[in-house]
């Protein structure tokens, strides 16, 4: 476990629903915490009564949607200075904000919900959303029900799991690793064979 | 013209480093999800599920909380009220003199007490087992916390 999240779980049991929600708000914004790996615990947690399993739930995807929209109305109301301001703006390029846009446009539901499954993707969505202006009742629908998701699937591997939410999470996170090697692998191959294909 | 082949042939062998590093990644990370994967399988959920029995048999979860499940990270406030123990035992027990007792976690007490994170949670174990020989076996009833019984063969070692 990492000392990051051996620190987060020892505020989740000393602050209970007010640091899931500060830690859920602070890794929805763009900060790299392990937010769905602290509501595992925490729904492990209220197994031995020491929190409730639904306050859990609902105290998680609050501080997510709060992320989210704040992330969202930063841009929208201030603009990329906002960005740059946080030191942020290296990340979002104005020619990809734009490319993102069109994007965004064509599936918007499935981009904006599926993003709240992949922690270093949600922030950067949420900032084009708010860049390009699309309408915040569509935004919040497509990420509140993509956050209920994601949010009840941990809290439901948590409480399952119970005090093993451990064993559990470390396949997760290596289910991830196979995921980006895979993904890695597969781009340098194909443009392998793309260039011999070329050469031919 | 010699410099531009030499230059793609540069290429041509970086790819296949890269590529060859990616596929021992690869076949290390499929390695060390399966030996989890079996990990999870063993030690098992602790709640009934309705589906995925097959691959995760559900675990005796009317068993005594066990010490092996106990963190560095976990509070005393924590530990109180999975073994149910009473509020001032490890305060007395391990000579806590902090004002922020029970909320606060191992950790902090050993860099407190200047000990290291292993010498403390040995310390606190080692004194919930005591109480937990001294006041007996708990009945059913108090056992239903979902923690693997301890000394069984379903409590494993700390995960990394």
């Amino acid at each position: 476990m990492t000392n990051i999240l051996s620190t987060l779980l020892s505020y989740v049991l000393i602050y209970k629903y007010y640091s899931i929600f500060i830690i859920t708000f602070l890794g929805a914004i763009a900060l790299p915490l392990p937010s769905g790996s602290v509501v595992m615990a925490a729904a492990a947690f209220s197994i031995q009564g020491y929190l409730n399993f639904y306050l859990v739930v609902l105290v998680g995807i609050a501080g997510n949607m709060a992320g989210d929209s704040a992330g969202y109305w930063l841009v929208r109301l201030y603009g990329m200075e906002a960005v740059s301001k946080v030191g942020l703006k290296k990340f979002f390029p104005l020619e990809k904000l734009h490319a993102a846009r069109e994007q965004i446009e064509k599936h918007r539901l499935l981009t904006i919900y599926f993003s709240r499954f992949m922690t270093a993707i949600a922030p950067a969505v949420n900032i084009v959303c708010g860049f390009t202006e699309l309408p915040y009742r569509e935004f919040l629908l497509f990420e509140a029900l993509g956050e209920f998701t994601e949010v009840s699937f941990f809290a439901v591997m948590g409480y399952i799991f119970g005090s093993n939410w451990e064993y559990f999470n470390q396949v997760s996170d290596k289910f991830w690793m196979v995921v980006v090697a895979g993904v890695l692998f597969s781009l340098v191959l194909w443009r392998y064979i793309l260039r011999k294909k070329a050469k031919a | 013209m010699e410099n531009q082949e030499k230059k793609f042939k540069l290429k041509r062998v970086f790819q296949w480093i890269l590529l060859i590093l990616l596929a021992i990644i690869l076949i290390f990370a499929v390695w060390e999800m399966a030996k989890d994967f079996g990990r999870l399988r063993q030690f098992g959920p602790q709640r009934p599920i309705r589906f995925g029995r097959r691959w995760f048999p559900p675990q005796n979860t009317s068993a005594a909380p066990s010490t092996a499940e106990i963190r560095s990270w976990m509070t005393f406030r924590y530990i109180n009220t999975v073994f149910k123990l009473p509020q001032d035992y490890l305060k007395n027990s391990l000579a806590i003199d902090n004002a922020h007792y029970p909320n606060l976690s191992i950790d902090a007490l050993g860099k407190e007490q200047k000990k290291t994170s292993a010498a403390t949670l040995a310390g606190v174990v080692s004194s919930v087992q005591k109480y937990i020989s001294d006041r007996g076996p708990a009945s059913p009833a108090e056992n239903q916390s979902g923690f693997v019984a301890p000394g069984s063969s379903q409590s494993g070692p700390a995960p990394q």
